[in-house]
Order: C-alpha cells, then structure tokens, then sequence
C-alpha cells in the first residue's frame, strides 16, 4: 500500500516487540518485568519545530488595571463586585462593556483634555448601563 | 473508603450527573454515579486514587444524589440551576447518560438502599438511552431485572460489565468484596440474552493478571453473548498516599514486579512516556501483544473492538471507546454519543490511512466541532484546571477554551501529540484560527499487523 512503508525507514525501531518476544518465550513472570524495563522503554517524542500557535486565549482576553489612587479603587467598588479570589478580579463586567459600546457608538464622548463625558441625547437611545 | 460509616445513606446531596474530565476523547461526558462512593474494593480503582487525592473531599458520609429532583429534570420540569442546565444540553435530546463512572451503581449500597430504582423506572419510561458500567450483583435482585425485562423490546438500556481476570481465586484479592468473574459473566448472558447491547469492559487491563486467562474470558463472554470488548490498560497515579501504598504493594506482588510500591512506580517510571506527565501509562511497546490478542478475537468474531486507552486508540472500530455502537437500528437513541471527540477522528484517521494511504489532517474546529456544552460557561466549573484560577478567569472559562489550550500546549500531557504518543504529530501549519494541526502518524505495529494478515481497515 502507497505510504504504507515510508515511517518505517528508522532501523533504530527494527521491531524491538519481536526481539522481547524472542528472549522472554523461555522466562518466568519476574524475568519478565526486569525484561520489558529493560527493553521496551519509550522513545521520545520529536521535538517540533514549526510555527507557534497564536489562537486566542483566555489569557487575551484580559487585561490588569492599576487605578492612580485609592478613590478611584474605592468608586470602582462601589459600581463593580471585585473578587478576591487567588488575585483581585471582576467577574462581571457588563457595566464597564455597555459603557464602552455607548463610548464607540458615539453616544457618548470622552473629552481626554478635560477629563469630561458629553451625551448625546439621540432619539431612543438607551440610558447608560442598560446594553447587556 | 477509610472512614466510611457503613451501608446507610448519610443524606442525597450528592451533585451528579457531571462532565467528565476526559471530554476530549469521550463519547459520553455525561457521566453518572448516584452514590459519592462505592462499595466495591477493587486495588486498582483509579476513582479511589482520584477521592483520596482529593482536598475538596472532607467526609466519608455516604450520600446519593436526589432522585426526586434528577427525575424532574430529566422530565424537563427542574427546579434547580444544575438540573435546568443539563436539560438544556443533555437531557431534552436524549444524550447518551453514562452511568458508574466513579462508582459502581449495582454495588452494595445500592443492594441496601435501592436509590437507583425509581430512577431506573424513570429511564424506561423515557426510552432514555442508558450505559450501564458495573460489577455489581445488585442487577440480579428480583426488582431491577423487572425493568430491564419489561423494557427489553424498547432497548434503550446498554451494559458494560468490568471482568478483568477469568481466575476467580486471582479475581478475589485483587477485586474485594466483587462478584466473581461467573458471575459476572453470568450478568453478559442474562442481558445479553433480553436483547440488549453488551460489552466486555477489560479495564483496567493488568498485565500479569489478564493476560493469564484472556483466551478463556473472551471465549466465555463471547458464548454469553457479548457485542464488544472495550479494553484499557492498568495505569498509575503519580501522586501517593498510605492507602494507595498499600494498594500497590499488593498489586507488585502479584505482577512479580520487585521492591513493593516503590518498585512498581520505578517500572512504571522507565516504562511510560514522560510526555503524558505523573499518571503514568505504559508506552505501546509494551502493550502491543496483548492489544493484538484482543483485536484479532473481536476481527475474527464479529465483534466490536474498542480501546479506552491512548495507545491503540485509532483501532476502535466504533467513535465511542466504550464500545457502543456508531450505528444501532433497534433503538437510534443508543446512538446518541458525540462524534466530536478525538477518539472517534482518530479512528476515522486510521480507517482512512489504511484504505488510501492517505494522513488524515486533524483540526480543532473539526474534531470539536458544534456541542453546546463546550460553549457553556457554568458547565466548565466542575473541571480541575479551575483549581488555583482567579474568580473573573473561572467565569469565563469554557470546556471550548479548555480543550483549546490543551490542544495548543505542547508541554499539556493532555495534548494529542503527548496523550496519543505520537499517533498524531503536529505539522508546520497552523489553522485559521491560529491552531495547531495535527496529523496521522502510523506506528510501526500497523505495518507488521498488515503483514501478519490482521486488517486494520475495519
């Protein structure tokens, strides 16, 4: 068969199974044991080398926050269950998600100079918060 | 179980059905024990090893889980998030229920306190399709073969039956406590015998213990009527504490293996490959002989061969490696069990290899595929890489992304290339999605057997 044969070029495995088969026909259950340890011990595996995987993670999906002081920490608390759980985390962030699709559709804008949020008060655009 | 109090269920608390840690080559992640232990004392139980090692478990009590509210589930009608959850994903369509994955449901305990009846009552009157895995004697007791006599025409119900010795005598001290192996063997033939699907589970397969009488336990399960032969070999935890020293002692013993409990972990040490990390399985050198004996009966019987074990893995001849089978015209519910697992492509590889020559490719989106349990949140929270994981990590974790970064961890033992060792290598592509791609890699036996005559292309 096409294919069939071409794994089999490393002499180094030359059927190692029929070689213990040989020498174990005439031994005894310990005999045995001490046999196989000696050898059919693993070989190992070839190292790859090829390109390193790049889908998405867990991981990527996060991001660490340092706030600049203990009254923002303090404010964040107030609107967010901040666990303290191995390292301190929100695990529900749909305020924070519904905030920022209000900023990236515009219907709020952030002024980075005087730290200042404007609204836009389009017809029937949801209030702040309620997106999720 | 140390500690244990006895026979009587302490309350029903117990939280069951759950998924199955080893979702990423299981048929059947659905997996069910009505009782939190066992009352079986076999010296190989890996669940043994798994609750000994385990912190979270603080108590020996006896619990079962609450009949009352699984079935209300299982009708659709739960009360609670767990029940609403696994309806949604499991129970509405009839998904395959695995049941005794870390215990035995017809052991002692269920002898004494028949919590599994109603249920069994329940699953008849549903057609839910069941699998059964058991040594138990509970099966014989007047009124659990009156359900599975009055639900024989509807087949929904299927039994493996776990026999790893014919020697009853050797069967005795490693198996305390179990019925032996004619007995069990007996259960094969009245089952078998209404009708329903049958398997021979020989697992753990122990070498210098099954292979004794294997001609004779095939022979004599084949006579009961048996359908396949679901086999994995014995393997052991890295991890030691003084019950599981005293187990190993023992099982030294009796495999002739030098030094007790240090001796054998020192050859299963040498003998296992250190890519699949401190559960250490022997590598499929050692193993082969004995797979071949197996797989040639099961060839020359018409019988379905299947193999829980990594190696050998791809020579299932159904995608379930329990051994159900992937087509079943008397009741198409038994073959509820997913596809999308790696046992069933690796098997779909190596069919594909030895009938064309051709290495199959194996990729993430395709082996996975579309389960609505892998995209579950809360379903995730069960599984133990949550251990150690912050609260906002935990929450957004998926049985997808755990079976992803596995997949993509090369260094993971339950990565492809380290699990199967070597049955698939990863090739110098990646995915779309910036995945690993795998591919078949035939193993050196696959010639030899082809030459020998034996046809791997079943």
């Amino acid at each position: 068969m096409a294919g069939i044969l071409d794994f089999l070029d490393d002499e180094t495995k030359n059927r190692r199974t029929k070689k213990f088969e040989e020498r174990f026909s005439n031994s005894d259950e310990g005999a045995k044991r001490k046999l196989e340890k000696e050898m059919l011990k693993p070989e190992k595996l070839k190292h790859y080398t090829g390109p390193k995987p790049r889908a998405q993670t867990l991981a990527d999906r996060s991001v660490k926050i340092v706030f600049p002081d203990d009254e923002s920490i303090e404010l964040l608390k107030k609107h967010f269950r901040v666990s303290k759980h191995v390292e301190n985390s929100i695990a529900h962030p749909e305020l924070l998600i519904s905030f920022l699709e209000k900023l990236e559709s515009g219907e709020i804008t952030y002024d980075k100079k005087t730290g200042q949020i404007n609204f836009c008060h389009c017809e029937g655009s949801a209030p702040l918060g309620a997106g999720k | 179980m140390q500690g244990n109090k006895g026979l009587e269920v302490s309350n029903c608390s117990y939280n069951s059905p759950r998924i199955s840690s080893e979702i990423p080559d299981c048929s059947m992640p659905l997996t069910f024990d009505h009782y939190n232990y066992c009352s079986l004392g076999c010296t190989y139980c890996f669940a043994y090893f798994f609750k000994t090692n385990n912190p979270a478990i603080k108590d020996h009590d006896l619990k079962s889980v609450n009949t009352t509210n699984l079935i209300a589930a299982l009708k659709g009608k739960a009360k609670n998030a767990h029940g609403k959850l696994f309806y949604k994903h499991f129970y509405k369509r009839k998904f395959l229920l695995h049941w005794g994955g870390l215990a035995d449901p017809f052991c002692n305990f269920e002898k004494k306190n028949q919590i599994g009846l109603p249920l069994l009552h329940t699953l008849g009157e549903l057609n839910y399709p069941t699998l059964f895995s058991f040594k138990g004697d509970a099966i014989f007791e007047k009124p659990y073969m009156e359900v599975f006599e009055k639900y024989a025409d509807q087949r929904n119900f299927a039994f493996q039956v776990s026999i790893i010795t014919w020697d009853a005598e050797l069967a005795k001290v490693t198996e305390i406590g179990v019925p032996s192996p004619q007995r069990r063997i007996d259960a094969i033939r009245e089952l078998s015998t209404m009708g329903y699907w049958t398997i021979l589970r020989l697992r753990p397969y122990i070498i210098g213990i099954t292979d004794k009488h294997i001609e004779t336990l095939l022979k004599k399960a084949l006579d009961a009527g048996v359908n396949a032969v679901s086999m994995e070999f014995f393997a052991m935890d890295g991890r030691a504490n003084i019950g599981m020293k005293t187990r190993y002692d023992w099982l030294a013993k009796i495999l002739h293996v030098e030094g007790g409990a240090k001796g054998l972990q020192k050859h299963f040490h040498a003998l296992s490959p250190s890519e699949r990390g401190g559960y250490m399985r022997l590598n499929r050198l050692v193993k082969e002989p004995y797979v071949k004996t197996v797989y040639k009966f099961c060839v020359d019987n018409g019988l379905i061969f299947a193999c829980s074990d990594p190696d050998f893995k791809e020579l299932n001849m159904s995608g379930s490696c329990c051994g159900m089978p992937d087509k079943y015209p008397p009741n198409k519910l038994l073959e509820n069990w997913t596809r999308n697992q790696l046992t069933y492509h690796l098997k779909e590889a190596r069919k594909k290899y030895h009938r064309t020559g051709e290495k199959a490719k194996l990729l993430f989106g395709e082996v996975y595929g579309d389960e609505s349990y892998f995209d579950e949140r809360k379903l995730s929270q069960d599984h133990p890489s949550v251990v150690g994981m912050d609260c906002s990590s935990r929450v957004n974790l998926t049985q997808r992304l755990i079976l992803q970064r596995q997949w993509n961890n090369l260094r993971s033992p339950a990565n492809p290339r380290n699990y199967l060792h070597g049955q698939v290598m990863p090739i110098n592509e990646l995915d779309k999605d910036g995945n690993l791609i795998f591919e078949y890699s035939p193993s050196e036996y696959e010639k030899y057997w082809g030459d020998e005559g034996i046809d791997l292309s079943i």
